[in-house]
Formats: structure tokens, C-alpha cells, sequence
């Protein structure tokens, strides 16, 4: 019997794998509505079983359930597309009918959202994982058991960052603490909820790449 | 945009309101729930078996528990080698009137687990079964998806007619590194409140000893670090005094000499443990075992070796760990070790297997080659005595498994009037 955790955790294992096929280069630039279709094959290719397991599952196996963060991450990245794809022109239409001043200063938000949730990810990272691999006697990560002081700290940084018009990572949090609140993976820790190692090294990657393209960009 | 600025305001309130519930009906802290042993008077008893029984393959890491009728049910993983695809958990029961071991039967095998956890799984490893506070059974077994032993998570399943059928295993959830490195052994526990207590380690980058605390339908509710990573501490064994003071024996894999069993207590029921402090008890960087008798003495079963596991002692200590005495060599073949080719291995074998187990005498032979194979390589054939597991049960008898030689699961049985019976005799060992 499939339990409600495996579902969720494949779909998001599938998920995720599925949107890094439609970042190649070949796919990643066709049409929006092609590009639903060969989304909705490949997820079902995902799932199938293959002799004894399906990719989705082979795949657990390596990067076990990955975080609420990364998926919310994945699927911003995939926005533009979906959005077309799904038939919600009206949405961009009325965006259309905004001011630029508007529209730049709302995309300036969102973008914002997205680096300052890349930096919550990496200050985690540097939190957890070293300490959690035995560095000294502090185990942070049993604090993602259900401390009450560590579920106010999250509190106040997804407050802040509402306050800060920082929504992806508002939202980031939120929905962590909502999903490991009704026990949506098989985990009953928060900080798996909150990101994942493969999450943490983009992260990492994702920023550096910034700073040095930033950089190159003030020399020039 | 006024709505949907209040989206995220609303969402936040849902998720932290369901969060701080959540968190405030966890249970609080409880006691030890000390199991009550009934020492039944009966004449002294020390006899030895082997659990297992499959030839050409090799075993390893067996664990028992005591059934409702008072029999003994054994768990190992046995495979064509360590780490191998096709290894499974096996499992045997030991009916003590009869005095002998049934016939090997498989609990789960890897392609099981796969199928049940919905991932893949590339080995099985270590079994350790708890009595749950409703009386069924709950198992737990180490599986790894990808890379060596220190890649390991846990599953665990439950069985309601003591051991005969299992449910589809499920994943304990211990770590934030890709759910890696948990690793299990000692014997888990119950609390006053009816939540299991499980003595895990980890092993990727470092190592050091952990508590989980399990709830009754598995899920865990906590892991509580023993040690940290620089102690090199392993394979935990929690050995309870009271409802609030324990000690926990552990392995030592650091690289600080003197390499000795490392200990931590607690003196209220494992919400706070002392510092590591090193025993007095040799330590090759292999796994120990351990009870507490009714009356508070400890009893311990190790390789009382600096080096190698070619011998295997009862230990006894009187005043809470602070020294021990031999009770019984249990196994030695340190002198033998000495001699190590192929010829004087299996002459030396074919009078340890009788000894062993009185009724291989019809296979002797294949028992003899069984053991030379897996064993023995290009160079030499190397003892090993390992993996020791024992408990007590309500009748106050001690049941102990190990390796033997990676080829049998070994099973002696004794009861207290043999250990009164051997505390009696001299010792010419001084005290550790």
C-alpha cells in the first residue's frame, strides 16, 4: 500500500526532475504549449515503473524528499511558461495594463524575494549541517523536532520578510512550517521541510555567481 | 494587490498556528519503564548453540527477544557477503524446552523494502527488535540507498503474532543530510509513557552515539546527540538502573589511545547525559552488549582485546562500572590467530563447530568449509567473534547472539545460578 507521504514524496522528487529536464537547452525555449506536453509525458515516463522501480523512485533513493523550499524555488522558475501554458493570459494582460514604474518595481520585489530566500537557505545551511555532523555537542537540528523557541524564530523571519515585501521567502517558510505541521512528508523534523542539501548547494552556487557577475559588471 | 498582499499574512497564521499546536501536544517528558525480572530458582545452565543455519553464506549483526510464551526469537542479516544485494534479514525462534533452534526462516529482503519505501535501496544491514508498550513487536533495520554503511538510514515494521508476519516497513526520518548516516544496534526501550527509546549512531564524517525517541506509531519525536562527533563513540547499549539513572556502553572508533568502551549516564531519564568517560574495558573498535541485573550489577559482553576480535569475555561489575571482572572467557582463539593458514584454521574449526553446537556433528564437514570460505583469503584466515547481543528475561535467564566467524550467529544461554556459580570460582584475571 502507498502511503500519503510516498505520494508526496515522489511528486516531489518528480517534480523536480522534471523541471530540470525543461531547463535544457533544446526544451527549454519551446513553445508554452509544446512544452506542457512533453512536460505531461515525461512526468508520466517519471512514474512508471521501470523493471522494479520508476526513475521518480530510483531517484528518491539518491536525493530522498526534497524541501518545501526547493520545490516553491522550481516552481518559480517555471512560472513564465505555465502561466501561458495554463491560458492565464488575462493575469499578464491585466499586469499589461499597469504602469511600467509598477511592473519594474513589482518585478524588483519578486527577484529580491528570490535572493533573500537564497541567503535564508545558505545561513540555515551553515546553522545545521556542520553541527549536525558532529561538530561539538549542539544538535540544531533537534530543535526541528517541534521546538517552540525555533517555530517562533521562523515566525519572525517569515514576518519580516512579509514586512519586507519578501514573499517567495515568506511564502518559503510558511508553507515548511504548514507542510511539517500536517505531516505532509514522512519526516517529522522541520528543518527537512525547510531545505535540503541539493537546495543549499545551489543556493550557494546560485549567489556566488551573482557576486562574481555583479562584480564583472562594475569593472566593465 | 491589497489581496493578494494579504495572502501571505493568512497562510503564515495557518501554518504557525497548526506549528505551535502541533508542537504543544507533543508528549512531555517521561521515565524509564524498568522491565521487572522474576528470577526463577533452577539449577545452573550454560549451553551453546548455533542460531543459524545456512551454509556458504556469510551472517551477521544477530539480535533476540523474548516471545510472550517465553521462547526466543532471533533476527540477523545473512547474504553472500556484507553489503551484497541479495542479503535479508533471517530470523529463527529458540524454543528453550526443547533446547534447540528452529528452522531459518526470512523476515524481509531488500527488494521488499524497496518495493514498501518506495525508493531504492541497494543493501540491508543491522536488525534490532522492541516490545511496544500494545505488545506487538517492532523491528528496526539499517538500509542504504547509495555508498557505504555510513549512507544509512532506518526502516522499521511492526508485527502482531510475535515475529511470525510483519507490516511494510516504513522510513524513520533522523537526519537532515539526505536522511543519511543513522545507524542501529543496542537494544531499544520502552518510557513510562508508552514511546520507544532506540539507541542509533552516525557515521558519515564523523561519529558519534545518539538517542531517537520513537512514538508509538513510529514517527520520531526527538534525537538526542550522546556524543560528539570528535569521541568517535558507536553502537550505543543503554543499560537502565531505575526509572531515571542509566548507563549508556559504548563502542570506541576514535583514534585517541587508549582505546577503551566509552560511557555516558543519565540521572533523569535521559533528558541530560554526562560527559564520554572511557572505561576500563579494552576496546578494539568493536561493538559491546550489555544488561542490568535486578540488583544493579552490570554485565557486559566484549572483545576484550586492544586488537582484533579473536576472543570474547563476560564481564561483571559490581559498583557501577567503575572496574569489572571476568566471569567467563567465552571465546579465545588469540593464540590460534597466530597460526593462520588455511590447514591449521580448519583443524582448529572442526573441534570449535562441535563445541559450538553439539548437533552439527552430521555436517561437520560442510560447516568446516563454510567457515574456511568465508573466512579465509589468499593470505590468511582471520577469527572474528563480534556483533554481541544479550538480554535478560523475565525469568531472570541470559540470552547472548554474536558473530561467529561470519558464518554462524552463535547463541549461549545461562542463567543466574550459573553466574553465581561462576562468580564463586577464583578469578586470575585482575581487575580491569
Amino acid at each position: 500500500m502507498m502511503h500519503f507521504t510516498d505520494i508526496t514524496g515522489l511528486a516531489g522528487v518528480a517534480l523536480t526532475l522534471l523541471a530540470l529536464t525543461l531547463r535544457l537547452p533544446g526544451i527549454k525555449r519551446l513553445p508554452a504549449k509544446p512544452k506542457l506536453a512533453l512536460a505531461c509525458v515525461l512526468l508520466i515516463a517519471l512514474v512508471i515503473p521501470f523493471g522494479n522501480l520508476s526513475a521518480a523512485e530510483f531517484m528518491r533513493g539518491v536525493l530522498a524528499d526534497l524541501s518545501v523550499t526547493t520545490l516553491l524555488l522550481l516552481l518559480f522558475a517555471q512560472r513564465e511558461w505555465l502561466v501561458s501554458a495554463l491560458g492565464f493570459n488575462e493575469l499578464s494582460k491585466a499586469r499589461e495594463q499597469g504602469s511600467l514604474l509598477q511592473q519594474e518595481a513589482s518585478a524588483s520585489k519578486v527577484v529580491s524575494g528570490f535572493i533573500q530566500t537564497l541567503i535564508f537557505v545558505v545561513i540555515a545551511a551553515v546553522v545545521l549541517y556542520p553541527f549536525a555532523l558532529g561538530l561539538g555537542m549542539l544538535d540544531p537540528y533537534r530543535w526541528g523536532f517541534g521546538n517552540i523557541g525555533f517555530i517562533a524564530g521562523l515566525l519572525l523571519v517569515a514576518l519580516l520578510a512579509w514586512v519586507r515585501h519578501y514573499t517567495l521567502l515568506a511564502l518559503s517558510v510558511s508553507l515548511a512550517v504548514l507542510a511539517w505541521s500536517v505531516g505532509w512528508y514522512e519526516s517529522n523534523n522541520i528543518w527537512n521541510y525547510l531545505l535540503d542539501p541539493w537546495l543549499a548547494i545551489y543556493a550557494v552556487g546560485a549567489l556566488l555567481k551573482r557576486a562574481v557577475t555583479h562584480r564583472s559588471g562594475r569593472k566593465s | 494587490m491589497q489581496g493578494k498582499r494579504m495572502l501571505i499574512p493568512g497562510i503564515l497564521l495557518i501554518a504557525f498556528a497548526s506549528a505551535f499546536y502541533k508542537a504543544s501536544s507533543a508528549p512531555v517528558a517521561a521515565s524509564f519503564h524498568v522491565p521487572t525480572v522474576d528470577v526463577t530458582a533452577s539449577p545452573a545452565r550454560f549451553e551453546t548453540h548455533f542460531a543459524s543455519s545456512k551454509t556458504f553464506v556469510q551472517v551477521h549483526a544477530a539480535s533476540v527477544i523474548e516471545l510472550s510464551d517465553g521462547r526466543i526469537r532471533g533476527f540477523w542479516f545473512s547474504g553472500s557477503h556484507e553489503g551484497a544485494e541479495d542479503v535479508a534479514i533471517h530470523s529463527a525462534v529458540f524454543d528453550p524446552l526443547k533446547s534447540q533452534w528452529g528452522s531459518e526462516t526470512v523476515t524481509v529482503t531488500r527488494d521488499q523494502t524497496q518495493h514498501a519505501l518506495h525508493r531504492m535501496i541497494a543493501k540491508l544491514g543491522n536488525p534490532v527488535v522492541g516490545r511496544a508498550a500494545n505488545g506487538s513487536l517492532r523491528m528496526f533495520y539499517v538500509t542504504v540507498s547509495v555508498g557505504g554503511w555510513a549512507g544509512a538510514s532506518i526502516a522499521t515494521m511492526t508485527s502482531n503474532d510475535e515475529g511470525e508476519t510483519w507490516s511494510e516497513p516504513s522510513r524513520l526520518v533522523t537526519s537532515p543530510f539526505i536522511n543519511i548516516s543513522t545507524l542501529v544496534k543496542g537494544t531499544p526501550f520502552l518510557y513510562s509513557d508508552g514511546t520507544m527509546g532506540v539507541p542509533v549512531y552516525h557515521e558519515f564524517i564523523s561519529k558519534f552515539a545518539e538517542m531517537l525517541h520513537i512514538d508509538k506509531n513510529g514517527k520520531v519525536l526527538d534525537k538526542q546527540r550522546l556524543a560528539a562527533g570528535g569521541q568517535g563513540t558507536l553502537q550505543p547499549v543503554m543499560l537502565m538502573q531505575s526509572a531515571q539513572t542509566a548507563q549508556v556502553l559504548m563502542r570506541y572508533a576514535g583514534s585517541a589511545a587508549p582505546s577503551r568502551v566509552v560511557t555516558v549516564s543519565t540521572q533523569d531519564a535521559g533528558q541530560h547525559w554526562s560527559a564520554p568517560v572511557k572505561l576500563d574495558l579494552p576496546n578494539p573498535d568493536a561493538a559491546v552488549t550489555g544488561v542490568t541485573l535486578p540488583d544493579g550489577r552490570m554485565l557486559a559482553v566484549l572483545n576484550d582485546l586492544e586488537r582484533g576480535r579473536a576472543a570474547l569475555s563476560l564481564m561483571l561489575s559490581a559498583d557501577g562500572g567503575k572496574t569489572w571482572r571476568e566471569v567467563q572467557k567465552l571465546e579465545d582463539q588469540v593464540a590460534a590467530s597466530a597460526q593462520f593458514d588455511e590447514a591449521s584454521f580448519s583443524a582448529n574449526v572442526q573441534t570449535l563447530i562441535p563445541q559450538s553446537d553439539a548437533s552439527t556433528t552430521a555436517q561437520l564437514a560442510q560447516y568446516v568449509d563454510s567457515t574456511k570460505r568465508t573466512v579465509c583469503n589468499a593470505d590468511r584466515c582471520r577469527y572474528e567473534f563480534s556483533y554481541p547481543y544479550m538480554i535478560q528475561t523475565q525469568h531472570g535467564d541470559f540470552h547472548l547472539v554474536y558473530t561467529w566467524n561470519r558464518t554462524f550467529i552463535k547463541h549461549i544461554w545461562f542463567n543466574q545460578a550459573w553466574l553465581n556459580q561462576s562468580l564463586e570460582k577464583p578469578t586470575h584475571d585482575a581487575l580491569h
